[in-house]
């Protein structure tokens, strides 16, 4: 997997994911994804998950632990654009009923920034 | 890596199960089943060896895990052996529903994703193996 992160302004950090989220997805971006979420001063965290194909319970695993840090600090944690095979296993998983899922960008960063 | 039509044998490896999901993605092909199949069967084998490469040896030396396929005019289904521990994954009692996040407990998803993807699923242990099932139902 790959994972970077954009700036959008007003405070708005957007984390891109790229590639399947499994076993061996995941631990390419473990320590760059909670690195990138751990940091304080960042309390409003999009993750772009458009180009991610595929996700099993570790990549969800992943995205609880981040959302937790950040929900822990009193940021705001959103998932943007899930594939819809993704965000049928975020709904099945129950993750949908803890975590933010936006369909779109704009919707994304209103959600962060409210 | 023993590699007949439809069975594989791969390591108890990480790598091994992007070689696991190749493989069925040429089975389901060359079987013409339809890719949302595929991706619950793709998604239930590695949720399944995920767990047999965490928790199923103790040591570090290679260990072999063999799945088969199979189809017939009722179902379709993949039988994943492995020769670790004595472990039933479908004794695991499915997830509440966590209210928050914070109360979010983190991992053992998987089973109850094979639950939820697969029409059904059985374990057995035989002859120092864990053998477990999991089967879709043709409509």
């Amino acid at each position: 997997m790959e994972i970077n992160e954009e700036q959008l302004g007003g405070g708005v950090f957007k984390i891109n994911l790229s590639g399947r989220m499994d076993i061996t997805g995941v631990s390419d971006i473990e320590k760059p994804f909670a690195d990138m979420t751990a940091v304080d001063s960042k309390q409003s965290i999009i993750v772009d998950m458009s180009d991610v194909p595929y996700m099993s319970s570790i990549g969800i695993r992943s995205l609880l632990i981040n959302g937790k840090s950040v929900h822990r600090r009193g940021g705001k944690y959103v998932l943007l654009t899930p594939q819809p095979v993704v965000k049928d296993v975020l709904v099945v998983s129950g993750i949908s009923q803890l975590l933010t899922i936006c369909d779109t960008l704009e919707g994304a960063i209103d959600k962060v920034s409210s | 890596m023993n590699n007949s039509n439809n069975q594989l044998t791969i390591k108890n490896q990480p790598a091994d199960i992007l070689t696991m999901a190749e493989w069925l993605r040429v089975v389901f092909n060359q079987n013409n089943l339809p890719t949302d199949l595929l991706y619950k069967f793709d998604l239930c084998a590695n949720e399944a060896v995920t767990n047999i490469i965490s928790y199923a040896f103790d040591d570090t030396v290679e260990h072999k895990i063999t799945l088969n396929f199979s189809e017939n005019d009722s179902n379709v289904s993949l039988k994943i052996i492995d020769y670790g521990k004595p472990f039933n994954p479908l004794e695991k009692t499915p997830h509440l529903q966590p209210k928050t996040v914070e109360d979010a407990s983190i991992g053992g998803l998987g089973i109850d994703l094979i639950r939820h993807y697969m029409d059904a699923c059985c374990y057995r242990r035989k002859d120092d193996k864990n053998v477990l099932t999991i089967i879709f139902a043709k409509v």
